[in-house]
């Protein structure tokens, strides 16, 4: 195109450029080269690489780390096996480029209504990123077998980043928390957990000393990492123990209840019919929290009575005689 | 903002590969997919025009053009297909997919194209799973959900049997689907219903059967009952323990105060009953400010539970 296409890269009027540019041009040159190349070579071919021979080493050695935190892997190898001094680099295509090439139209459209799920928030922009990089494969999307369903989810905060960085690289975090009071924790953080459409942190609380669930919506303010990196120890098992993660295979409370004929049929439902029992049927529900189950079944009023467990039972009708006289 | 050089590397590695894909885009097109300003756009484009591979000359140097606002890659050199993926956005990836599935039951063909596309995901990055946010599964997932959704997008119309828990009655009834969406955890379909002539929301959980029917003879009747008249409001004082139950019925309220003692808040509803099982749950950690029919509902309500345990 212009003519002035021909000036020399190194020569570029721009300094904001310099860095970029000669980044560019180093991983242009270790992609296209089969071979290793020596540091002697990359300073006297690659453009950007001016200076006194300290300078070059010294820039050489930050590009190399600066490219590897983008995720580019540069591998260094033996030019000549006799000679085992002399390092030689390149980056080979293999590792460099998105290996995803078998994805279908379909695939691409889920992956899309994926990205698409988190708006505005940090955890979108690498979705985005990540959707780039697939459309850049040149498949097109196909939405017919897509779904119709609309998700709708809380949005992550500007502090998930920061939360998940001190998980990768097991940092210890503060923050300021609400709940029956404001108050600052100390937490080394477990996992970021979305469930019922919020999210949750999931960690071991220093204070207590032990495994807490806070609700992301009611941090005030970011997070901090306080102290050194591998601070503490995720166990490997301890979703299969935390009470959030368990399942429904999981050893659960069976509550005993009376249902009036022809009620409570939501109830019902959750449950396994035992017997008639005259105005009303017995029926057994399990349930693990009592707080969840027993307003499941004041809902019902006066449809449902509780047999037992017997703190269940009492519980319920603590909460009657609150709602009676409070 | 001021830009590292490290992301202005990173979007000219990207974006060779994606014009490649999608020759004579728009530089301000390109400029959006980006998510920069077409000037940055421009100065990114000049700055890639100066680079190339060793020997720099016209044939080594990335070709492109771009002075007419619409950019083409005449000559790649190496930089032919995108870059991989980096961890950051495999865990961005893997749990917004997680999320779709968490909706899904296991039956469910999407479910299964959801979980293969996993696997190929993290067969291009290794992450360790601990580093992806947990979801979990929904417990009100339905496996007519498949069903609903073709209806909608097909137009058609379902026969099913629904539990409403606010009148707690089973009925049957015909329904034209009309959207479906998920909140709280639940998931909740929009459609006009023969049964009572009026748009109605149902919980997907409490559909206990769906089969798909022929609605042609049916013709909607009017719109107009469809318009939901609230006109209830209540206000109510909330503990801090209760404070869950605001935020998952946050869009029908409104808040009035939030300190130490806990929340004021106001409902708009289209009628008590609702709201009279839902606090029936709570005892003293709501309480009801106004109005005061509300307040004796309760305790009427309240009374003749308890008289169940007297005896």
């Amino acid at each position: 195109m212009s003519s002035s296409a021909s000036t020399s890269p190194s020569n570029s009027s721009n300094s904001s450029n310099r860095k970029p540019e000669r980044l560019i041009n180093l991983t242009l040159a270790l992609l296209a080269t089969r071979r290793y190349l020596t540091k002697a070579e990359i300073f006297s071919t690659v453009a950007g690489y001016d200076g006194k021979p300290e300078t070059q080493e010294r820039m050489f050695e930050r590009d190399k780390d600066d490219l590897r935190s983008m995720g580019i892997e540069i591998e260094v190898g033996n030019l000549d096996p006799f000679f085992e001094d002399e390092p030689g680099y390149r980056i080979t295509s293999d590792s460099y480029a998105l290996k995803l090439s078998d994805l279908d139209s379909a695939e691409v459209a889920l992956l899309s209504l994926a990205a698409g799920l988190w708006q505005q928030s940090i955890i979108s922009d690498d979705a985005q990123n990540a959707l780039r990089k697939l459309r850049s494969l040149g498949i097109p999307a196909d939405y017919s077998a897509a779904g119709a369903l609309e998700v709708k989810f809380e949005q992550p905060q500007d502090f998930f980043n920061g939360i998940l960085s001190a998980i990768e690289n097991r940092k210890v975090i503060t923050f300021t928390y609400s709940s029956s009071s404001v108050k600052e924790r100390t937490v080394s953080p477990y996992t970021l957990t979305l469930w019922n459409g919020f999210w949750y942190l999931i960690g071991l609380d220093h204070d207590s000393s032990e495994m807490r669930t806070f609700k992301a919506s009611r941090f005030v303010g970011g997070v901090k990492e306080i102290g050194k990196a591998n601070a503490y120890e995720i166990p490997a098992d301890f979703r299969l123990h935390h009470s959030l993660f368990r399942s429904e295979a999981q050893e659960k409370k069976v509550a005993r209840v009376l249902i009036r004929k022809g009620h409570a049929h939501t109830l019902r439902s959750s449950g396994k019919f035992v017997e008639d029992a005259g105005e009303f049927d017995r029926y057994e529900i399990p349930f693990e929290s009592a707080t969840t189950i027993s307003r499941q079944i004041l809902w019902h009023a006066d449809q449902v009575i509780v047999e037992s467990p017997p703190e269940l039972k009492s519980k319920v009708i603590k909460v009657l005689d609150e709602v009676l006289h409070g | 903002m001021v830009e590292t050089a490290l992301t202005r590397t990173a979007r000219a590695l990207d974006l060779v590969p994606f014009v490649i894909e999608h020759p004579g885009i728009s530089v301000e097109d390109l400029a959006r997919e980006f998510s920069v300003t077409p000037k940055q756009m421009l100065s990114d484009l000049s700055m890639i025009f100066m680079c190339g591979l060793p020997g720099y000359s016209t044939l080594e140097l990335i070709d492109l053009s771009y002075e007419d606002g619409y950019v083409s890659i005449i000559d790649p050199q190496v930089l032919t297909r995108p870059r991989n993926l980096s961890k950051s956005e495999i865990v961005s990836l893997m749990l917004s997919l997680e999320s779709l599935a968490s909706l899904r039951d296991p039956t469910d063909p999407l479910f299964v194209s959801i979980k293969n596309l996993q696997q190929k995901l993290q067969a291009t990055i290794k992450v360790p799973l601990l580093e992806i946010p947990v979801v979990i599964r929904s417990q009100s997932k339905s496996e007519f959900l498949p069903l609903i959704e073709s209806a909608i997008k097909s137009g058609s119309g379902l026969d099913i049997t629904y539990i409403s828990a606010s009148s707690d009655k089973k009925s049957e009834r015909v329904i034209l689907p009309e959207s479906i969406y998920s909140e709280n955890g639940f998931i909740y379909l929009r459609a006009w219903c023969y049964l009572t002539q009026s748009s109605r929301i149902f919980r997907l959980d409490r559909i206990e059967n769906a089969k798909g029917v022929s609605i042609r003879d049916m013709k909607v009747l009017s719109e107009e009952h469809s318009a939901t008249t609230e006109n209830f409001t209540a206000k109510l004082h909330i503990n801090k323990s209760a404070r869950l139950f605001y935020e998952q019925n946050a869009s029908l309220a409104t808040l009035e105060s939030d300190d130490e003692s806990g929340l004021t808040i106001s409902m708009r509803l289209r009628d008590s009953e609702w709201l009279i099982r839902s606090l029936m749950g709570y005892g003293t950690e709501i309480q009801v400010l106004s109005p005061q029919d509300l307040r004796e509902a309760l305790a009427k309500r309240a009374q003749s539970a308890l008289a169940l345990y007297k005896n």
